[in-house]
């Protein structure tokens, strides 16, 4: 699909010429986000600067019908936002406005573009913060948060996005400018939680009421050293078992410590097989007893070493190393492939060793990085781009392992969304009547089909041009 | 919408034939929703049950109002078309606990006493503490989005559930979410059916998440004299690190006297309850009471209360609020009482029995002093809003028991046009007469 110069010269006006992308080199970087298998370059980006631009840009192209994908900042990893097949991006990165932040009530209005880390940054000092954490929290914005329904290490204690939003601004795909505001009592249908993970494919968020939380009294976080990955998945049952609600259990396993050390040099054992880092918040009066138990637990599993961060810089170099684990792993390969499976927390090992056996099966390396106390796995299947056999048993193994998850009673995504990756995983997710009323409920928001085509849903949609993949990854 | 109802029902339909005995019987009197008695009472053991109800109830243009325990007095506009009181209760076999994933699956009809007994063995809970936990069902509480004071922490129904089951108005039986604790694969049809007050689908199973159970808690009790040292005690706790798991207050009316009472639930190991209680009378004042094992929650209204609203508005209104509708119904009204979840702002007021005479001025100073609190420019909270929970039906005709029509209203309008083309399903009753 061509635009012609009319529609294109009506979208200026309205965005203004700093809202408009256009020509090959400058549209490169909209061609995919995190999930880099499958690229396509839309004819034209627009960047609006407010709601009401927003909403005059999508009864333009509602008019026209034109199809447009809405964009965050691009570091989803499912194609949530890959513009195939679809010739107008709507992005958000020129709506970053904090509009109002209300700590009494505790909550804050921001628009879509304001990046998820600039919101606890801003009610810092009063000692607040914006609870859900994705390991791309410095770049990925609340407008993406909110359509990936994201979470991050510490939806463990804490939960997801839906859990922390109390509203939202958002444009249906006909224009209608759409405002839910309440405090969790919204009267109807739930359209709040609705939109929240609906990847982009109900209308286009343009802002959203989040929820803040009080920074606990005390944090204590500990790593803990293992043989291998099964012991550490047995130590986090272990753990749930004594009645413990850690902030965040996360695991790393051989692989993923060798990339992270070389580099972060945060101090991993070199014999480690894997690594639990554990953090527990909330009163300094109940701190020490329940790190005991912590430790109880990883000893019985045999971990070999169990440490508490000395410090605040010692705990956030710790965590720079697992949030920034994804950025670590191109050191190991050219290029690697994130899965997002979830076993119910007791399946762990039994995923562990079907990862293994699969990794083994299709002469993968296979890197695993684990929301363990969710049950969330994302394996990083590592692969040479250059090798088109390769590519094919990469995606192979995905499939696999995700079919796995479901076998165990889990879920084909935790936090990435399906987007274009996992379509092909809905029908085994989802018996035919629930992916028709999932249908459904996208056809009353989006009737014309316009807004974000060919996402979540099977449908018929067309052969694309699967390129070479690169080194990216995120969660 | 008018749509084509027979206005009998026949009980000898076949589609009924597979009901055993005590599973259908004819309505009575003690039936009725709203004054309107249904012709039959039907009690399914099976989701195959459920489905021949509704398929005769498609087929006739029949209207069902499932029901589970009934403990949230079953509020609503007054039905479109009443013919068949669904009573799940009898769909109560599976209770499946998952300590080690820390979830729970159970049939609809089972009560959230009977769930967290179990869970309890297990040394978990489910942490949903609205009023009557022996009759509330699963679905019941799902369905209207229940909760009780320890939202603050945990949130409400929706923020625990996982997964469910259920029959929708075009007889599609289908799991949506999942049962695990982490998963956005597909729409998020649990959360469409969550608090959809059954008009869109039966909920035939719900899987939710559990939590620990803790050692120990409290109640601690504190009193003021007025609204502005409740609420100035609301901001202090609210920006302290005390990490309550309910905070409740109550500003009870009786002979023209007020009393402002806040009850706060403190959870943990003994240690942490002495250091948190500790921490809470450092920052209130003295406390007046404290209860082990008794939660104590003033939200709750006496089940025959003459009138029940729902308030909902920001935290910081909440004490105004009260003060305000108070103080305008003073003169005309014996006895009032107000009570609320601090944190989350949510607000009850209710009548007691025997004051019909004064349900309408009630209602409009409810809605004037809502105006009055939460229109100022500075509360940013013009969409605070109440919910007629309770009243005799001779009170809800042309009135939306809802509240103002809610933003997004088309788009619910659409969604009960695709989950419920025939308006089988407590037609008329939800927001917009949807």
């Amino acid at each position: 699909m061509l635009l012609d110069t009319a529609i294109k010269k009506r979208l200026r006006d309205i965005v203004g010429p700093e809202g408009m992308v256009e020509g090959a080199a400058a549209l490169k970087v909209y061609e995919c986000d995190g999930y880099t298998l499958e690229k396509a370059k839309p004819e034209l980006v627009l960047l609006p600067g407010s709601t009401d631009e927003v909403r005059r840009v999508l009864c333009e192209l509602h008019g026209a019908g034109i199809p447009f994908v809405p964009r965050g900042a691009g570091t989803g990893v499912s194609g949530g936002c890959l513009p195939a097949g679809i010739p107008v991006m709507v992005g958000s990165s020129r709506m970053r406005r904090i509009r109002s932040i209300d700590l009494d009530n505790a909550r804050a209005e921001v628009e879509a573009g304001v990046v998820n880390l600039e919101i606890s940054r801003a009610v810092a000092e009063h000692g607040y913060y914006y609870a859900p954490d994705p390991s791309s929290q410095s770049a990925c914005t609340i407008g993406g948060n909110v359509a990936e329904n994201s979470g991050g290490p510490h939806t463990l204690k804490y939960g997801v996005t839906l859990n922390h939003v109390l509203g939202l601004e958002m444009v249906l795909p006909d224009g209608e400018l759409l405002r839910i505001e309440n405090n969790g009592e919204q009267v109807g249908y739930d359209l709040l939680g609705i939109v929240t993970g609906s990847e982009g494919t109900l209308g286009v968020i343009t802002a959203a009421i989040v929820k803040l939380l009080k920074k606990p009294e005390a944090v204590a976080t500990l790593l803990a050293v293992f043989p291998g990955v099964l012991e550490a998945s047995r130590a986090v049952s272990d753990i749930i078992a004594a009645g413990l609600l850690p902030a965040a259990m996360e695991m790393m396993d051989a692989m993923v410590i060798e990339a992270v050390e070389a580099a972060y040099g945060f101090g991993f054992p070199d014999d480690a097989g894997a690594v639990l880092i554990v953090e527990l918040d909330g009163l300094e009066a109940g701190l020490d007893a329940a790190c005991v138990r912590v430790v109880q637990a990883c000893e019985g599993q045999g971990a070999s070493e169990v440490r508490r961060a000395a410090d605040e810089e010692e705990r956030a170099l710790l965590w720079k190393s697992r949030k920034r684990a994804f950025g670590a792993m191109g050191r190991l390969t050219p290029a690697y492939c994130t899965q997002d499976g979830v076993v119910p927390r007791s399946r762990l090992p039994e995923i562990v060793e079907i990862i293994a056996e699969v990794s083994q099966r299709h002469s993968l390396r296979i890197a695993t990085l684990m929301h363990a106390g969710d049950g969330n796995v994302h394996p990083l299947i590592l692969y040479d781009d250059k090798d088109q056999s390769q590519v094919e048993h990469v995606i192979m193994a995905g499939n696999e392992i995700l079919g796995a998850c479901l076998d165990l009673g889990g879920s084909v995504s935790g936090e990435h969304g399906i987007g274009v990756e996992k379509i092909a995983l809905m029908s085994q997710a989802f018996d035919q009547e629930a992916l028709q009323a999932m249908a459904d409920l996208r056809a009353v928001f989006n009737p014309s089909g316009l807004c974000n085509p060919h996402k979540v849903l099977p449908s018929d949609r067309s052969c694309m041009e699967v390129k070479r993949p690169g080194p990216r990854g995120g969660g | 919408m008018q749509h084509r109802r027979k206005s009998s029902l026949n009980m000898n339909a076949a589609a009924f034939a597979s009901l055993g005995p005590g599973q259908l019987r004819p309505g009575r009197e003690v039936d009725a929703v709203d004054g309107v008695a249904p012709q039959a009472v039907i009690t399914p053991r099976s989701p195959d049950h459920l489905s021949a109800a509704l398929e005769e109830a498609r087929r006739e243009g029949l209207g069902i109002i499932p029901v589970g325990g009934a403990t949230s007095g079953l509020p609503g506009n007054i039905p479109e078309a009443f013919h068949i009181r669904l009573l799940m209760t009898g769909l109560a076999t599976k209770l499946e606990r998952r300590p080690a994933d820390m979830t729970v699956s159970v049939d609809a009809g089972v009560s959230l006493a009977r769930i967290n007994r179990a869970l309890a063995a297990a040394g978990q809970r489910l942490c949903l503490d609205p009023p009557h936990p022996e009759r509330a069902t699963a679905g019941g509480l799902v369905a209207s989005n229940a909760c009780g004071g320890l939202r603050h922490a945990y949130g409400s129904c929706r923020d625990l559930v996982l997964g469910m089951a259920v029959v929708d108005g075009q007889l599609r039986r289908y799991q949506c979410g999942a049962e695990v604790v982490k998963n956005v694969a597909g729409y998020d049809l649990p959360r469409l059916f969550t608090g959809s007050w059954g008009s869109l689908a039966i909920i035939t199973e719900v899987t939710f998440r559990t939590h620990p159970l803790p050692e120990q808690a409290a109640t601690l009790l504190f009193e003021f004299d007025d609204e502005a040292q409740l609420d100035g005690a609301r901001a202090r706790l609210l920006s302290s690190k005390l990490p309550l798991a309910a905070a409740d207050f109550s500003a009870d009316m009786f002979a023209g006297q007020q009393s402002w009472t806040m009850a706060l639930r403190v959870e943990g190991s003994e240690h942490e309850v002495a250091y948190q209680a500790g921490m809470a009378e450092e920052l209130l004042g003295r406390e007046i009471g404290e209860s082990a094992d008794q939660w104590w929650s003033p939200v709750h209204a006496e089940p025959d209360a003459a009138m029940v609203l729902k308030v909902s508005l920001p935290p910081a209104c909440c004490a105004r609020f009260a003060a305000a509708l108070a103080s305008e119904l003073a003169m005309s009204v014996g006895e009032l009482s107000i009570g609320g979840h601090l944190g989350v702002g949510l607000v009850r007021v209710s009548l007691p029995a025997g004051s019909a005479g004064q349900i309408s001025p009630a209602i409009e100073a409810c809605r004037r002093c809502l105006d009055l609190v939460c229109q100022d420019p500075d509360a940013r909270a013009a969409w605070a809003d109440f919910v007629v929970e309770k009243v005799p039906p001779e009170f809800k005709q042309g009135r939306d028991v809802w509240g103002r029509r809610p933003a997004g209203l088309s788009l619910m309008q659409g969604l009960k046009q695709r989950f419920d083309p025939a308006r089988i399903l407590s037609p008329g009753r939800f927001v917009g007469g949807i």
